[in-house]
């Protein structure tokens, strides 16, 4: 019940400013307001007693709490960042109706139900590529997200048909169940972009604006692999098969993932790439989180996909701050960046430390338990080491940051803030005071909002706020009503239905 | 066999060959209306009237949208092999589909499941016509250049993804049939935005950053070729040899 306020607010104050674009303030106040309702809303999410809703059933979680909770904050400081670079007019309604359908998916109980949410609240994620005036480049991208989109929720919604129920175990082929988890996992790399489904994403990168970036890339996949996680350890492993080569495959997609898409956003020059591969490369953990098959996996892979959202949203933020603030994307003409603008090299070493982490950091564990828990022997150090090479295109960006400033970065805006248009007393004028004092420090506001979401992203990395408790506990497919805080065996949990049974006439043979 | 499912199930299959043989945009979205509005109703039990109403709503509210989107644009590509071979290969796939149950859930626990105080039943008719509307998906989605056959496409694999479900797990409960119908809304609008933009960019339904000449006839007032009648598809069938030439100086003399 807790969760109906949520999905009420993100879908009819979300759809009203998605409707509302052609006027732009209306469209902004109804998002921006939304978005702030969205964030009270989803702090009054909790662990609850499933509401029954036309045969179906919404429960809320710790888990769905702190994910609509951090996307709605993210959500909003996207949307000031993006006041003071790019605003994409369908940013705010298409964030909130994104955010619906992850409410939604993360609070069913039937896994079908989810697969379907988590769809169609991405697809309108597509409109963010839709920048107008529409190019033709920008409508081949946005039908290659739509088809990737699409086809990656019906592989999802055959997978959970093919392996419904308890009693899948005595009515399935091992191989088809072995398909069928195998669908599930294609339908997660082709959302996360991982390679070699990576060339939608690649083409998303270059045509929507960053601050749009980490619904498409990270906030949706992200409620959708939180859903197929769900399914592969309350569905699929307790049926006993082994799957050694579907999980093997997913295994090496997941390790490729991590293995190329750091390269490519070490190679890379333009800050979007960077900001997409870096994704693609942090999406192979959530791979191989899925490819477990074993509920030690669940706590680790859910703190990784918490972290991941708030990271990503961080370093997305950044880039279009950097580039709204020097007028370039490109990491060649960014020399000194960083002398020009402390406030931003700050944010940027929250970044590091929210997505690389450090040692007894709630992400640093959880990388190293998932890929020790997908991969024996040194091959798991190998992998590690792949994982925490982020470091290096980290690294290229700080090194870049303290050369001597080249032209672009001398030609930028200016970054510490101006006090003169301040007003000082009330007056009749005031209202166009605050807007001076606004536009004069746009930069500065937005490097400032950048370092706010890098520091949330450091909480959550951390395992601040609740991450662990939250990742901890069951979703409401496997666990309702309630959840545990223990997740030794969280298949003993009851199920809020009764159990299905055979019908005693169909099952007498002759 | 239930006959009745399985006169449902031909509609839909029908449908979905008129959606993507059709080289006219108005036929393509009626038949795709057509498979979406009988695609809930191949289950047994049939859903209740509220989640039902939902589905049927959300059919023709998308294919509403995907018409209002072309409005000005009649010629969509449509199927190079024509409807012959696209009944012939949705008729094949339904067949195949028909068989699977033995194959995807053998024995007798398969057809009768008691769950949630409710009978589960299976029919294999949903199986059937899943199986035979994804087959006609895959080649609008995988080949389709043009955005109003791949949202076509994309249309009817949400369709074969909910019949298949349908086929395997039972009668869906409400609040999926009413997701399910969300997203038949969403993906028809999404795809009805993108020919909407690709109409408006006079580049007819194919989107291409290469210059070259989009699908569909020819203006008719275009000097050295033939009328806009002439140049006009046909409804269906494969295409023959001129019947759609090349605008302007490319054109046929």
């Amino acid at each position: 019940m807790s969760l109906l306020p949520f999905v009420f607010v993100a879908f009819v104050v979300g759809g009203l400013s998605l409707v509302t674009r052609p006027y732009r303030r209306w469209s902004a106040s109804f998002g921006l307001v939304g978005l702030v309702l969205a964030i009270v809303t989803a702090a009054l999410v909790g662990p609850d007693e499933p509401f029954v809703v036309a045969g179906g059933a919404l429960t809320g979680t710790s888990f769905a709490r702190l994910f609509l909770l951090i996307g709605s904050v993210a959500g909003l400081l996207l949307c000031l960042v993006a006041m003071s670079t790019t605003w994409p007019q369908t940013f705010p309604g298409a964030t909130l109706v994104g955010l619906g359908g992850a409410a939604l998916a993360l609070g069913v109980v039937d896994t079908g139900t989810a697969v379907a949410a988590a769809t169609a609240g991405a697809v309108v994620g597509i409109l963010l590529t839709l920048i107008r005036p529409v190019s033709q480049r920008g409508l081949i991208v946005a039908a290659r997200e739509l088809r990737a989109l699409v086809v990656a929720g019906a592989l999802g919604l055959a997978a959970t048909a093919a392996v419904a129920g308890p009693l899948a175990a005595v009515r399935l082929n091992p191989e088809l169940i072995g398909l069928a988890y195998l669908a599930f996992a294609v339908a997660v790399a082709i959302r996360l972009g991982a390679i070699p489904f990576h060339l939608w994403a690649a083409r998303v990168a270059d045509a929507a604006p960053e601050v749009g970036l980490p619904l498409i890339m990270a906030w949706g996949p992200a409620a959708f692999a939180a859903v197929a996680l769900a399914w592969a350890d309350g569905a699929v492993a307790p049926l006993g098969q082994p799957l050694g080569l579907e999980r093997g495959m997913v295994i090496l997609i997941g390790v490729v993932s991590i293995g190329l898409g750091t390269a490519a956003a070490a190679a890379h020059d333009d800050l979007e790439h960077i900001v997409g591969y870096s994704i693609v490369a942090d999406a192979g953990i959530i791979l191989l989180g899925i490819a477990v098959l074993d509920p030690a996996a669940w706590e680790p892979t859910r703190i990784w996909l918490l972290a991941f959202v708030a990271g990503k949203s961080a370093f997305a933020a950044w880039a279009a701050a950097v580039r709204a603030t020097f007028g370039t994307h490109r990491l060649s003409e960014l020399r000194g960046w960083a002398r020009r603008a402390p406030v931003l090299a700050l944010a940027l070493v929250a970044i590091v430390v929210a997505g690389v982490g450090w040692p007894g950091m709630a992400i640093f564990a959880a990388r190293a338990s998932v890929i020790n828990l997908a991969v024996t022997g040194p091959l798991a150090n190998a992998v590690l080491a792949a994982a925490l090479a982020s470091l290096l295109y980290y690294g290229r960006l700080f090194v870049t940051g303290v050369l001597a400033p080249g032209p672009a970065v001398l030609a930028g805006r200016e970054t510490r803030p101006s006090a003169a248009t301040f007003p000082t007393r009330f007056s009749p004028a005031v209202l166009d005071d605050l807007r001076a004092t606004w536009t004069a420090n746009q930069v500065a506001i937005s490097g400032a909002v950048v370092l706010v979401l890098a520091s949330v992203a450091v909480a959550v990395s951390g395992g601040g706020l609740g991450v662990r408790e939250a990742a901890a506990g069951l979703p409401p497919a496997i666990g309702a009503p309630g959840e545990s805080l223990t997740p030794a065996n969280p298949f003993e949990e009851p199920s809020s239905e009764p159990e299905p049974t055979i019908d005693p006439r169909a099952s007498v043979e002759p | 066999m239930n006959l009745l499912l399985a006169a449902v199930a031909i509609v839909v299959v029908a449908g979905g060959v008129i959606a993507v043989s059709s080289r006219e945009s108005r036929p393509a979205i009626l038949g795709l209306t057509l498979a979406a509005v009988a695609a809930p109703l191949v289950a047994d039990p049939l859903p209740d009237m509220l989640p039902l109403a939902s589905r049927l709503v959300a059919a023709i509210l998308g294919g509403f949208l995907l018409w209002v989107a072309v409005r000005g644009q009649p010629a969509t590509r449509g199927s190079r092999l024509g409807w012959p071979v696209e009944g012939l290969l949705a008729a094949a796939a339904a067949v195949a589909g028909f068989g699977a149950i033995g194959i995807v859930a053998p024995g007798p626990a398969a057809e009768v499941l008691v769950g949630a105080g409710r009978a589960v039943v299976a029919p294999r008719e949903a199986l059937a016509a899943g199986f035979a509307t994804g087959a006609l998906a895959i080649g609008p989605i995988f080949a389709g250049r043009d955005v109003l056959r791949l949202g076509t496409g994309l249309v009817l694999a949400v369709l074969a993804a909910q019949l298949v479900r349908v086929g395997l797990a039972g009668s869906p409960s409400g609040l999926e049939q009413i997701v399910t119908a969300g997203l038949t809304v969403v993906v028809a609008g999404a795809s009805a935005t993108l020919a909407a933009n690709a109409v408006q960019s006079g580049r007819g339904l194919e989107p291409s950053t290469v210059p070259r000449p989009a699908a569909g006839p020819r203006p008719a007032a275009e000097p050295g070729g033939e009328t806009g009648e002439e140049a006009s598809p046909r409804r269906f069938g494969p295409r023959s040899a001129g019947r759609r030439s090349l605008p302007g100086r490319w054109g046929r003399r």
